[in-house]
């Protein structure tokens, strides 16, 4: 099948799964035991707040009346509103995007440098001593957890040196990029010993590979290796490993929001859930399961562009 | 190519790296099992008098902020952490690989409904779905272990399935067809036990990964709640402290880094074991 | 003839034992301009790897040493290294051709890569220069099969693409390992034919490495017998198939199966070689020779020149069979 075919499948197979995750969204309240208002409420709500919330919410429509003012709503940007604050889901979100995105954008490039970098040296250097050594990080890497690895810069680097904040967000451009960079840091801390385990392997199984051998046979040198022939391999690694790190990834940035008070999605998403605000809850998975699904059809198109052998998966 | 192979000693033996990963993992055992009761402190009773008191003779890592003595507190929380993790892989670990057995095995239609379920599961953000099937639920161990159970199903289900399909080529398979064996029993006496190494080896990360996100969740409050001592939840406890009582919140930390290794390196030698 | 290649003493360690086990070697290898010279042996001879240890393309685990190696430059054979060598004077095709293309880049730009690594031309003309290497190894419609991935080619096409490439080095020597054996026989006897063309049109020397015996009389002005790691007996091509010397090469040419006789039976080499863990002192082939007697278990034969020019490596080496 040709690309633009693949690219149309794959975007017509996006459409039900967008609606299958609304559904999901919505159901998340029904899947409480238990009368789902009196759960907003609480357990010492009153009879007339419970009727309040089921009135507010729409609790006492049938389901599929439910979910199609819903999707109506949603679709012209209506998400409800806080049942803490009263303040509009979708201003929630937008008030609370910046430092999340800020935040996973700066954690991801910083994960993939130094996820390609550890693993080429790791890789060009197997069995070595320097290879050891990377490998042990890794596997620490690994073990720790990252509100732990968010504490430990702060113990370890901002309260002695004082050079970076340990809480919130700055102003403006600079004050972003500054207080991002231990939070960043953690999040490489987190996310990249997975995706150097995997390149380490897959760039030692290239270096083995028949076609590595004709390109040093033919006189190409090693930089030449690396840039052009692996670096379309690596990139395709990255590309699957970054598609499927998606949900750790914000996992992480949810963690990494909380250690560091970013006020961002993952702080209030958590929040959210400690207020029982069920509203915002709703509208911070649906925005999430949304860019998650963006992230899965995006990476299969780019893929689709480096690899010839298009699967549909 | 010609390959050299690799001498016979290698492929017999347990690396080195498990049996350290064991030893480890055999100390934390015997710490959780024994600790406790030849400390006689009671690790969730608060004693505000005696807070934040530095390592002495009677309380050797000292006390935390609520005069609770830490180590005892340490201790406790591998009753916890530990346990709950490895029941949080477990659950997933049965049912996922019975699903993907049948469905790489007996393909079609199993096949079609295992593998849409787990792309629907999958097509999700996994951990604020956690996050919110923990809030649906409840906090605490059971309903955790639930939801890590109704999401980590999916990773045993696509390698189990994985592994059927492959060893369903292979010529074994169909010599044991050939003789007449009922279906399920060439799956379960000959197809199962080689795709199980790969399943051993993905449930020691998958523990380590459960104790992380259990952690994690007690650390943001929505998993084990407090007094219960968790690891996660001390380090949170431990987090307004960080620049004047650090070992509060670094303890509880290195317990979870040391026991995180132990199993990646248990992981990490089954593999090399199996692949020899 | 002049020597374009001259190796002394090569040998393929295993790098852990230090030198203690050397699954080839040593040998000498030497090669006349233009010339094709076949390595035959068995599975497990050592064959691939001496002619990856030429170029030091040893996989990992794997050291090569020899005694020198040189090349002709102008009228002198010089010492080189053999990394200096690749794709200079020496280029390599290999035995799986589409594990040679890199699946993630068209062919084109798999030619034009090495022919802008040996000459700097502009991409533009390197593509061009990729669609006459096209043409020159045969490949139809070269400008639009340019433009496909590996995987659309089929297995001679693909052999034909590895061996542009090769071309592109624009080297003196092409080191052949096996490169028809995974093809079909019509699409091997095409690929020689190839070869053995750009043999006399380019002046290219080939080595040639294999296991079939029939095929490397086709193309072979000179042979050499490997077995467990060393050369056995070596001469013209001619020579080594009228009068074989050595026990070994007579097995292995009493062996081929023969189109004419329709007397039934194969004649297998009984035994199986040895491994580099196991080679007896001694002659190598002794345990299966049956000419084998007490000094063959103890000493190693060396290579002695005949009178009709070929090198035998046997205490009871004759002349015709």
């Amino acid at each position: 099948m040709t690309r633009a075919n693949f690219i149309a499948r794959r975007l017509l197979q996006t459409l039900p799964l967008l609606a299958a995750i609304m559904l999901m969204v919505l159901m998340l309240l029904h899947v409480i035991p238990g009368d789902p208002a009196r759960a907003i409420g609480g357990i010492g709500a009153t009879e007339e707040a419970v009727e309040k919330i089921r009135e507010e919410l729409g609790l006492n429509r049938s389901l599929p009346v439910q979910y199609l003012s819903y999707v109506g709503n949603a679709l012209q940007g209506d998400l409800g509103n806080s049942t803490r604050s009263g303040r509009t889901v979708t201003s929630i979100i937008a008030d609370r995007l910046a430092p999340t995105a800020w935040l996973l954008i700066s954690g991801m490039i910083l994960s993939i440098i130094v996820a390609s970098v550890i693993s080429v040296i790791s890789a060009r250097n197997k069995d070595t001593l320097i290879d050891y050594s990377m490998i042990g990080l890794t596997i620490a890497g690994i073990s720790i957890p990252t509100f732990w690895a968010g504490l430990m810069l702060i113990l370890l680097i901002a309260l002695p040196t004082g050079l970076f904040p340990i809480a919130g967000f700055g102003d403006g451009f600079w004050g972003h990029l500054h207080s991002i960079i231990l939070p960043a840091t953690a999040f490489a801390i987190a996310i990249s010993p997975v995706m150097i385990r995997a390149l380490r392997t897959k760039l030692i199984d290239l270096y083995r590979q028949d076609f590595v051998m004709m390109s040093r046979a033919s006189g190409l040198n090693e930089g030449a290796i690396l840039y052009r022939h692996l670096s379309r391999h690596a990139a395709l690694i990255l590309i699957t490993m970054i598609s499927v790190q998606v949900g750790p990834m914000i996992f992480v940035s949810v963690v990494i929001e909380k250690t560091f008070a970013l006020p961002g999605l993952g702080e209030a998403l958590v929040n959210a859930v400690s207020q029982r605000d069920f509203p915002v809850i709703q509208g911070i998975t649906l925005v999430t399961a949304l860019f998650v699904t963006f992230v899965h059809l995006c990476a299969d198109i780019l893929i689709s562009f480096l690899n010839p052998k298009m699967v549909l998966r | 190519m010609e390959q050299v192979q690799s001498t016979k000693a290698a492929r017999t033996h347990l690396p080195g790296k498990a049996k350290v990963g064991f030893a480890i993992l055999a100390v934390y055992v015997l710490l959780g099992v024994f600790g406790p009761i030849l400390l006689p402190f009671d690790p969730d009773k608060a004693n505000v008098l005696q807070r934040l008191k530095p390592p002495s003779s009677t309380h050797w890592l000292g006390t935390d902020q609520l005069g609770r003595d830490f180590l005892i507190r340490l201790l406790y929380a591998i009753r916890i952490d530990i346990p709950v993790a490895f029941a949080a892989a477990f659950f997933p670990m049965v049912i996922g690989t019975a699903l993907g057995a049948i469905a790489g095995y007996y393909g079609k239609f199993t096949d079609l409904i295992v593998s849409r379920a787990a792309d629907m599961v999958q097509a999700f953000p996994v951990y604020v779905f956690l996050l919110v099937l923990v809030f649906a639920l409840g906090s605490g161990a059971t309903s955790f272990i639930i939801a890590a159970t109704a999401i980590a199903w999916v990773g045993y289900a696509r390698l189990t399935r994985g592994e059927v399909l492959r060893l369903k080529g292979q010529e074994f398979v169909a010599a044991a067809r050939v003789t007449g064996l009922p279906e399920w029993k060439t799956l379960v006496t000959h197809v199962m036990p080689n795709a199980l190494p790969q399943t051993l080896i993905y449930f020691m990360s998958d523990v380590v990964l459960m104790v992380l996100v259990l952690s994690s969740l007690s650390f943001l409050g929505v998993g084990i709640q407090p007094p219960t001592a968790e690891w996660g939840r001390m380090i949170s406890e431990g987090q307004p402290f960080l620049h004047s009582h650090w070992r509060l919140a670094v303890a509880p930390g290195l317990m979870l880094m040391v026991f995180g290794i132990a199993l990646s390196l248990i992981a990490d030698g089954l593999d090399e074991w199996f692949r020899a | 003839m002049s020597t374009v290649l001259d190796i002394h003493d090569l040998r393929v360690d295993l790098a852990k034992t230090g030198g203690q086990i050397s699954p080839v070697g040593p040998l000498d290898l030497t090669m006349g301009a233009g010339e094709c010279l076949g390595i035959v042996g068995e599975s497990g001879s050592g064959k691939s790897l001496t002619l990856k240890a030429i170029l030091d393309l040893l996989p990992d685990g794997l050291a090569r040493h020899a005694g020198h190696q040189k090349v002709r430059e102008g009228d002198v054979l010089v010492e080189r290294d053999p990394a200096a060598l690749r794709g200079r004077k020496i280029s390599m095709i290999s035995q799986e051709p589409g594990a040679a293309l890199d699946p993630l880049m068209r062919i084109g730009d798999l030619i034009a890569e090495i022919v802008r690594q040996h000459s700097g031309v502009s991409r533009s003309d390197a593509q061009l220069k990729a669609i006459d290497l096209l043409r020159r190894v045969g490949v139809p419609d070269p400008e639009t099969r340019a433009r496909f991935w590996p995987h659309e080619l089929s297995g001679g096409l693909k052999q034909r693409v590895v061996i542009s490439m090769a071309l592109a080095c624009r080297s003196e020597i092409l080191l052949c390992d096996e490169p028809t054996t995974a093809l079909d026989v019509t699409i091997q006897a095409q690929i020689v034919d190839l070869l053995r063309d750009l043999q006399k049109e380019e002046g290219l020397g080939l080595i040639f490495v294999t296991h079939d015996l029939a095929l490397i009389r086709q193309i072979a002005d000179r042979i050499c017998i490997m077995y467990a790691g060393l050369v056995v007996e070596s001469g013209p091509s001619t020579e080594i198939f009228a009068r074989p010397r050595h026990p070994y090469t007579q097995a292995l040419l009493a062996a081929l199966p023969d189109i004419e006789q329709s007397t039934g039976r194969l004649v297998p080499i009984e035994g199986t070689p040895p491994n580099p863990w196991d080679f007896p002192v001694g002659c190598r082939f002794a345990p299966r020779c049956p000419k084998a007697t007490d000094i063959c278990l103890t000493s190693r034969p060396e290579l002695e020149r005949s009178a009709s020019g070929t090198l035998t490596a046997c205490f009871h080496a004759e002349g015709g069979s």
